[in-house]
Order: C-alpha cells, then sequence, then structure tokens
C-alpha cells in the first residue's frame, strides 16, 4: 500500500480499500482526514490506517463533468478533483442537487469546485467574518470580504453521496445550515454545522474554460437557469448596439425635431375657392424640383364631407403634369365618453414637381353629393419629412433600452422574480 | 464591435437625414403614379390616375 499523503507524498500513489481491496488514488495531502471507496462505499480513517468508519452501499454518484485524478488550472492554480459530495436541499418546496468537487493544490490547499444545473462555481474557506450584524432578511446587505453582499437564500444542505479523499469525517445525510449571500460573480456562504460555523468565499466560472482546462468536451446540457452569482455578461454585439444607440437615439430625435420645427417649408401662396362647382384655380412657382412641395386644402367640413378634383398643370408648356383628387371629412359630437372628433378639416398633398416653373392647380368638386364650402389652398415648397428620423429614433431608443430590460429580466430570473411557476 | 455599430448607425442617419430632406416617399402616391405616368420625364404628359 502506497500512501499519498505520506511526507514524500506529493507524486500520484494509490492504495487498497481495505473493506473491498480496491485500488483507489490517494491524491490529496495531510489533511485529508477520509477516503471513501468508489466500488464499496467504505468510509476509511486515513490519520488511523484506514480503518473502517462506515460504508454507504449503493450510492448513485450524481451528474457531472468531473472524476477524481482530473486536473486543471482553476483561477490560476494546478488543481486535482480528489473527492466528490452530492448535495441536496428542499428550498420553499423545490427539491435542488449539486455536486461539490473537492479540489486539492499543493500550494493552495483545498477548495471546492460546484456544479449547478450547468454551472461551474469556486468556493474556498475564507477567515472574513460577516462585518455587519443583524438580521438575514432576504436581499438584505451584508458587508464582508471586503464586498457588499445580499442575503439570496437560507437552506439545509443534506449530503447525498461521498466519493474520494475529504477534509473531514462526513456521514451520508449530514445537514447543514446556509445563509448563501450574492455579488455577482462572487458569493458568501455561512455554514452553520453542529459544533463549528464556516464561512466560504465563491466565484461564478466561466463553463467553457474550466471544463477546457481539465480537458473535458462539453457534451453536457446547457444551462437553462440564472445561477445565484452568474453575471450579467452581454455579448459584444448587443453592448455596442446599446452603447451607440443611446447616442443616436438623441441625435436622431434632435434632427427629427429640427425637421419637424423647420420641415414646413415656405409658403409660396394662399388662396380661398370660393365657388368650386364652377371651379378656381391657383398660380404659384416651384423653383426646387428636387424638393416636395405641398398643397394643402382647407374647409370647414363639419359632420359632413368635401371631395375635389384637381389638375397640375405646368404653366410653360400649358400642358398637365398630374391630376388627382381627394377630399375632407369631419364629424363630432358626444356620446357617454364625452365628446368625440372624427377626420379632419385639412388635407394635404404633397409632390414633386417634375420640372421647376409656374405651375397652376384648378380645383373643382369631385363629387355631386360633395359639401360646398369655401375651400382655402395653400401651396408650400422644400417641405421636409422628420418621419424616418423619429422611426430611427425609436430603433437606437429600443437597442439602447434593450441591454437594460434584458438585464432587468436577467435579475429577475436570479432572484425568482420573473413570474415563471415552475410546475 | 462598437466602431463597426457607430459606422452603421451614422450611415443610418445621415440616410434617413438625406431622405428627409429631399422628402424620398414622401409624395402622394396618386400624384406621384400620374407624374411618372409620363414618358421619358418629358412635361405635359396627362396622367390617367382617375
Amino acid at each position: 500500500m502506497t500512501d499519498g499523503f505520506a511526507p514524500s507524498g506529493a507524486r500520484l500513489a494509490a492504495i487498497n480499500c481495505t473493506s473491498c481491496g480496491s485500488p483507489l488514488p490517494a491524491l490529496a495531502g495531510h489533511r485529508s482526514k477520509t477516503l471513501i471507496c468508489s466500488y464499496c462505499g467504505a468510509v476509511m480513517d486515513r490519520h488511523d490506517g484506514y480503518r473502517l468508519l462506515a460504508r454507504y452501499r449503493d450510492m448513485d454518484r450524481p451528474d457531472g463533468p468531473f472524476r477524481i485524478g482530473m486536473n486543471g488550472e482553476v483561477m490560476g492554480v494546478e488543481q486535482t478533483i480528489v473527492g466528490i459530495v452530492g448535495v441536496d436541499a428542499v428550498i420553499e418546496g423545490y427539491r435542488y442537487d449539486w455536486t461539490n468537487y473537492q479540489l486539492y493544490s499543493p500550494t493552495h490547499g483545498y477548495s471546492w469546485l460546484t456544479w449547478a444545473d450547468g454551472h461551474i462555481t469556486h468556493s474556498r474557506k475564507t477567515r472574513d467574518m460577516p462585518e455587519s450584524s443583524g438580521s438575514f432578511a432576504y436581499k438584505a446587505p451584508i458587508a464582508a470580504a471586503g464586498r457588499a453582499f445580499q442575503m439570496f437564500e437560507q437552506y439545509a444542505a443534506r449530503i447525498t453521496y461521498l466519493e474520494g479523499e475529504l477534509t473531514w469525517v462526513p456521514s451520508l445525510g449530514d445537514q447543514t445550515q446556509v445563509i448563501e449571500t450574492i455579488d455577482p460573480p462572487h458569493g458568501y456562504s455561512i455554514v452553520m454545522g453542529d459544533n463549528e460555523t464556516e464561512f466560504e468565499f465563491g466565484t461564478y466560472l466561466d463553463r467553457a474554460e474550466t471544463l477546457a482546462a481539465f480537458g473535458i468536451e462539453d457534451s453536457f446540457p446547457r444551462a437553462y437557469t440564472v445561477h445565484a452569482i452568474q453575471p450579467f455578461l452581454p455579448g459584444s454585439l448587443h453592448m455596442a448596439l446599446s452603447k451607440v444607440g443611446s447616442i443616436f437615439a438623441i441625435v436622431a430625435l434632435v434632427i427629427g425635431l429640427a425637421f419637424l420645427a423647420i420641415g414646413n417649408g415656405q409658403k409660396i401662396t394662399e388662396t380661398v375657392i370660393v365657388d368650386t362647382d364652377a371651379g378656381g384655380s391657383v398660380m404659384f412657382p416651384l423653383n426646387r424640383p428636387s424638393r416636395l412641395a405641398e398643397v394643402r386644402l382647407t374647409a370647414n367640413v363639419v359632420n359632413s364631407w368635401s371631395w375635389y378634383d384637381m389638375e397640375l398643370v405646368h404653366e410653360d408648356s400649358d400642358e398637365t403634369v398630374a391630376e388627382f383628387d381627394g377630399g375632407l371629412e369631419y364629424y363630432e359630437g358626444y356620446d357617454s365618453d364625452g365628446r368625440w372628433t372624427e377626420g379632419s378639416q385639412t388635407a394635404t398633398f404633397r409632390f414633386k414637381p417634375p420640372a421647376a416653373g409656374a405651375y397652376r392647380l384648378t380645383i373643382t368638386t369631385g363629387d355631386p353629393q360633395s359639401a360646398r364650402l369655401p375651400v382655402k389652398v395653400e401651396v408650400r415648397e422644400n417641405v421636409m419629412l422628420s418621419r424616418y428620423l423619429f422611426g430611427l429614433a425609436i430603433f437606437f431608443t429600443l437597442c439602447w433600452l434593450s441591454l437594460w430590460l434584458r438585464s432587468r429580466a436577467f435579475e429577475a430570473k436570479r432572484w425568482g422574480d420573473d413570474g415563471e411557476d415552475d410546475d | 464591435m462598437t466602431r463597426i455599430v457607430f459606422v452603421v448607425f451614422a450611415l443610418a442617419t445621415g440616410g434617413a437625414t438625406w431622405a428627409g430632406i429631399y422628402g424620398i416617399g414622401g409624395e402622394d402616391a396618386q400624384i406621384a403614379k400620374s407624374i411618372r405616368s409620363g414618358s421619358g420625364g418629358r412635361i405635359g404628359y396627362i396622367g390617367g390616375v382617375k
């Protein structure tokens, strides 16, 4: 039998189980107190000649990617998996389970990797006690280890599986009370056993990096939950969209408002046609054929409508450029909700003149049923549109806010405030 | 990534500003159709909208 925790035991070694004789690796250092056989569940006292302390047969190894003897770098330190502890807890009526892997480093001692729902965290004991006292209410602030944590949850953790080398003498079914506090990507836990209270400092690890460090291919189901200490890490594209969107939302809004203020263009002419049955016309020059011109009709229609036929003639050639029709309708009244209105007493027609020059617009009543009212005709040119910029401002604002909304949804999922029913 | 998004957003804002100034897509469809129905852009062709 060769024991790895002998003074020269920095090398890999193995012993045979004193109960079933199976070969077992001895990888941990001197402070490892027990060795649990992977085959027969025998719990042996390493400091007492591997004396049999207990035996737990037929334990089902919990899910997880790591195995005893695996080596990998965790947070910059070469570590070896030396033990496995399965744990479960019932929190608010739901059973949760996770797997703790005892890590050993000859230079840094013992710590834990935890696999929970596809998330990987690292934790180690710390001498830092809570700096604040008082009740541990949900979300209450708790200062410790120089950080401001928030109370996350409290539960009783129960051991459901044991294997390998561990630094204490565990029993299957042992329970400890745990208070978990969080400050993502870190966590601080107060672990209260029967005889002692320990404090642990945890860190959320990148799953892909950690598995790769141990040479494990990541074929495990992806994590669908948000871990208590998982940081919110949006992608670089989303970060860029939000950051740049916040700038351009304001730029687009300002330009859009400027267009709204000055985009009415210049009034070219305004006249009133009293008798549209007889027809009337208005003459005006349009000198910017690349820009929008606008004909605005206004009539005092109330609970009625009027319809007009219009003809736009280029005066220089005396030929018709366009024929079009359009009308106004406006209704108003009172009901149980108060006053209501519908329609408008103004209609706008926009067009780009095909060429510079003088134009004549002829307007006549377009429908025998149409109301006969004097109609004001106003012509403007150099009209600008703000709709595109307002549309862009909305899009940029959504880009900007989407990161905040995503962060809120992430936090709601972390704290279980997202309204999802786990049933 | 930020620079790429900045350039794309700047181009979009510039495009929207240009379209707003020149009124791209702001024409009344009926009038535009009537004007377009002219041949070779020649002034004087009678549109047949109605």
